[in-house]
């Protein structure tokens, strides 16, 4: 006889078997403090100045590309302050400030428990081969978001020739910020000084990648120097303190340098998988970063693989946030990165990763940004420059209307003399002009001013004129040239390749 | 005077970012001051400013003014922070010191000093 047993009784039976003293254990918090190496010992400073290279160190890696991680429980890292002078933008020397002597300073790697043995020269006094026009020298300092000690104690600011060493424990797996923290903090971290340390969790990420970029996106405020003086017969420009405490940058940008990554994508083959380590600096504005054609199959906010999410678009950071995204490339082509808060990909924060050979000519139509062929005539290269940077957010030419109108044919519509008061001065504009009055009422916002001087002026009209002249528009596609030879291809301008830098070369913006 | 050692000893122990005592003198520290000083056999003072103040240009200029006029305080030398609240200046310690400079400054000023550093030629 078969015996019949109900399920509530057999569920009880085997319940009975899980008293309280056989209860699973919990499992250890990953995270246990009392499990983490809070003792640091205290920071040394001494007046001993190290002459030799700006960055040392096996866990640093020196551009996007991310080296693996090396072996060794304790790794020893320099980084030292300089001030030097950075393109960061074709025709845009920018008076930096930096770490390992470049922006972003260089990306460190380490795993979870490992020991960070750190020393930072304040080297901003040192003059730099053929550099003369750097900032003053001045106190920096470092923080590490990676680390836990006490900020008065490792994080103290330290004067020109004097050394600074500390050491931390990486006590959380994440990808982190790393900052000078010297007053004021903003024109330090808007001046260059910042970079990204890498904690793998102890035991590894859960995914295989095929590669693995840093991505740092911040914002730079400029302005013309002052003084006027020039690097390499182009103007310099310095920190505009104004811009930065009004969270108006001039340009925003991945990796230090205005569509950097347009002019130079990153490589990759299709069918792979890329892990991107993404640091939004700021020092101000948020980042909303997107790939275009494709989807995140995991996103790890703050880089920590405990905090997932699965199929994302987009990952927001708030300044000095970040994440590791991952995702497939599916097929050949060019997929390309971007902070989706448009107003700031307009100033450069956009870069592509190229997937597999993708045919010659097939420029990339920057997502939305409207990017035109180029001129050959260098003034209007530098209207074009100027327009890319400053009106795209509101403006296409022959892209259609967006907050304001298509600029293309504008040239045509209006008169020279109207068009330099306008860009001049809209704001009187508005007060008689009736065509201005019949913007305003269609586009319902006013043309901000934009504080251009008659050179810029000048670019600008001869921009516009070009692109009447030579543009062809073709309907949801890119202008094309009217005809063959009649322009460069849009990257021309964005790269300020060397026939172009030579034919820019001397042009001055005042 | 005493408020001064107070006020010095209370900054030291302060910590946390822009209130310590390296930040404080970051804000107002500036290379080629030194360096000028310290060619003339000046040293210079750093110090933290306190009590309730218009943190504007105007009042650094006024400040700047006042630190300047004071006895032995080199022309030209005062560097003032109103945002972090710190001021450094150079003198000639054979007509003063820091703490006689800085009192003459709590005078002409109505602020509080903390001293926060004295950096001569033979102590960077």
């Amino acid at each position: 006889m078969r015996l019949k047993v109900p399920a509530t009784v057999f569920a009880l039976a085997l319940l009975a078997g899980c008293g309280p003293a056989e209860a699973p254990k919990k499992a250890a918090d990953p995270y246990d403090p009392s499990k983490m190496d809070l003792k640091p010992l205290p920071a040394k400073v001494s007046s001993e100045r190290h002459t030799g290279p700006f960055a040392a160190g096996d866990a640093l890696s020196m551009d996007a590309t991310v080296k693996p991680l090396v072996p060794g429980a304790v790794k020893e890292i320099r980084l030292d302050t300089t001030h030097k002078v950075i393109e960061l933008a074709p025709g845009v020397k920018f008076s930096a400030w930096t770490f390992g002597n470049q922006v972003p300073g260089p990306t460190v790697r380490v795993r979870q428990g490992e020991r960070i043995k750190f020393t930072m020269t304040n080297r901003s006094d040192e003059h730099l081969p053929g550099v003369q026009v750097v900032a003053a020298p001045m106190m920096h300092s470092m923080d590490f978001h990676a680390a836990m000690v006490a900020p008065n104690d490792k994080y103290r600011s330290i004067a020109p020739g004097q050394t600074i060493s500390f050491e931390f424990t990486a006590n959380y797996p994440g990808v982190f910020m790393y900052h000078c923290g010297t007053p004021m903090v903003l024109e330090h971290i808007a001046s260059g000084m910042y970079g990204m340390v890498i904690v793998e969790p102890r035991d590894g990420y859960p995914t295989k990648v095929d590669r693995e970029y840093a991505i740092v996106q911040s914002e730079f405020y400029t302005k013309l120097d002052p003084q006027r003086r020039k690097v390499d017969g182009e103007p310099l420009y310095v920190l505009d303190g104004e811009r930065v405490r009004a969270k108006q940058p001039t340009y925003t940008v991945f990796n230090g340098r205005y569509n950097g990554f347009v002019d130079h994508p990153l490589p990759a083959k299709p069918g792979e998988r890329v892990r991107l380590f993404v640091l939004n600096v700021g020092p101000s504005n948020t980042s909303s970063f997107h790939v275009v054609g494709t989807i995140f199959d995991r996103v790890w906010l703050e880089g920590n693989p405990d905090n997932q999410l699965r199929g994302a678009q987009t990952v927001l950071l708030g300044s000095s946030n970040t994440a590791i995204v991952e995702f497939v490339l599916p097929e050949a082509g060019n997929y390309v990165m971007v902070d989706h808060h448009f107003a700031n990909a307009s100033q450069g924060a956009i870069g592509v990763i190229r997937a597999g050979d993708v045919p010659a000519g097939a420029d990339s139509e920057h997502h939305n940004i409207p990017a035109t062929a180029a001129p050959t005539d260098p003034v209007a290269v530098k209207g074009k420059l100027d327009f890319e940077s400053k009106c795209l957010a509101c403006h296409t030419i022959a892209g259609g209307d967006k907050v304001g109108p298509d600029l293309y044919g504008v040239s045509k519509r209006r008169s020279e003399r109207w068009l330099a008061r306008w860009l001049k001065s809209p704001e009187e504009m508005l007060k008689g002009d009736a065509d201005a009055k019949a913007l305003l009422g269609k586009y319902k916002l006013p043309m901000p001013n934009q504080g251009l001087n008659e050179k810029e002026i000048r670019q600008y009209v001869a921009y516009f004129k070009w692109a009447d002249a030579n543009l062809q528009p073709r309907a949801t596609t890119q202008p094309a040239p009217a005809k063959p030879g009649t322009a460069l291809p849009p990257n021309q301008t964005l790269s300020g390749g060397a026939s172009l830098r030579d034919a820019t070369r001397g042009l001055v913006i005042e | 005077m005493r408020s001064l050692l107070l006020a010095a000893a209370l900054w030291l122990a302060a910590a946390g970012c822009g209130v310590c005592v390296e930040d404080k003198i970051a804000a107002c520290y500036d290379h080629a001051v030194i360096e000028r000083a310290h060619s003339r056999g000046q040293e210079v003072a750093f110090f933290a400013l306190e009590g309730p103040f218009a943190r504007d240009a105007v009042t650094a200029a006024k400040l700047r003014r006042q630190i300047e006029s004071a006895p032995g305080v080199q022309a030209g030398s005062a560097r003032v922070s109103v945002e972090i609240g710190a001021l450094s200046f150079a003198y000639d310690p054979r007509r003063t010191n820091a703490m006689a400079a800085a009192d003459a400054i709590e005078k002409r000023t109505g602020f509080s000093l903390g001293l926060l550093k004295v950096e001569g030629p033979g102590n960077r």
